[in-house]
């Protein structure tokens, strides 16, 4: 073993404060008491993408029709739904960033 | 730790995590005692800093209570213990890193110490681990995680979760620099291969 290893091998971490376990125990305990996490919305995001790809394949291989036979949304609509799903999605990453 | 040992130590750790999971936290506090000497001593590695190392060593054991469910139980629940160490030190340092030197003026720090003639062996040691941190990240964890797990690449890469050829790598990559930079402090001893 060179000296180079020897040194790094060695340790000289000091050892955990008398409290340290009882501060661990407290923080998960807090951990418990906290509210319970917020579930991603796996099946919506799912629902979604099952929907995109269903367009996505209609407007390649069925040429259109079958996003022809769904029944028409205005524009409007479409904008007010994808700000409330960026926004839901925001405030839902932002709150995890947060509780981590 | 001899192999009785740390098959009496894995069973324990199994029936603490089983007891946790059952709803019993204060199980946990078990775990906590067994191992709070080496996770400090690991994020300590990290930082050089007795109380951020505390601060790293607690979110650490809180986060592994957090995701307790996910380990599978399949190898030893240190191995993933230490992951989650791991992985909680280098996202916090990479957040917020602590002030170091770099690199190339650690070879004139040293030799001006040298001169000095005050420099003792422990002196010197505690001078290269210091200066481990001044390595570029990849080659800093190599280099903490071989030396923390007592020289074993494999256990360094478990817990790294990268391949062992690329922890090896990395891990001659650093100590080389290491070498070159530290050549004084290690009195030209050392040899690059």
């Amino acid at each position: 073993m060179s000296s180079l290893d020897r040194m790094l091998t060695e340790s000289d971490a000091p050892a955990p404060s008398p409290g340290f376990v009882s501060a661990v125990m407290s923080a998960v305990r807090a951990f418990d008491r906290g509210p319970a996490p917020l579930l991603f919305p796996w099946a919506w995001l799912g629902a979604a993408l099952a929907a995109a790809l269903l367009a996505a394949v209609s407007a390649i291989v069925g040429r259109g029709e079958l996003l022809a036979a769904l029944p028409r949304l205005d524009g409007r609509v479409l904008l007010a739904l994808a700000v409330l799903a960026a926004s839901g999605l925001f405030s839902y990453l932002t709150v995890e960033w947060v509780r981590d | 730790m001899r192999a009785g040992d740390q098959n009496d130590c894995d069973e324990l750790d199994r029936k603490a995590v089983e007891a946790v999971l059952a709803g019993d936290v204060g199980a946990f506090e078990a775990l906590v005692r067994r191992w709070q000497g080496p996770v400090t001593e690991l994020a300590h590695r990290f930082c050089r800093d007795r109380a951020r190392a505390e601060d790293l060593a607690q979110e650490a054991f809180v986060k592994v209570y957090r995701s307790l469910a996910q380990w599978r139980g399949e190898g030893r629940f240190s191995t993933w213990l230490f992951a989650v160490a791991t992985n909680v030190c280098r996202s916090r340092l990479r957040r917020k890193a602590l002030p170091t030197v770099p690199l190339e003026a650690l070879g004139e720090v040293a030799g001006w110490r040298l001169e000095e003639g005050d420099l003792e062996e422990r002196e010197r040691a505690r001078f290269v681990r210091d200066a481990v941190r001044s390595l570029p990240e990849r080659y800093r964890d190599a280099v903490v995680l071989f030396y923390f797990h007592e020289m074993d690449l494999r256990s360094a890469a478990a817990s790294l979760g990268l391949p062992e050829g690329t922890v090896k790598s990395h891990l001659f990559r650093g100590r080389k620099l290491l070498e070159q930079h530290l050549a004084v402090l290690l009195g030209g001893e050392e040899e690059v291969a």
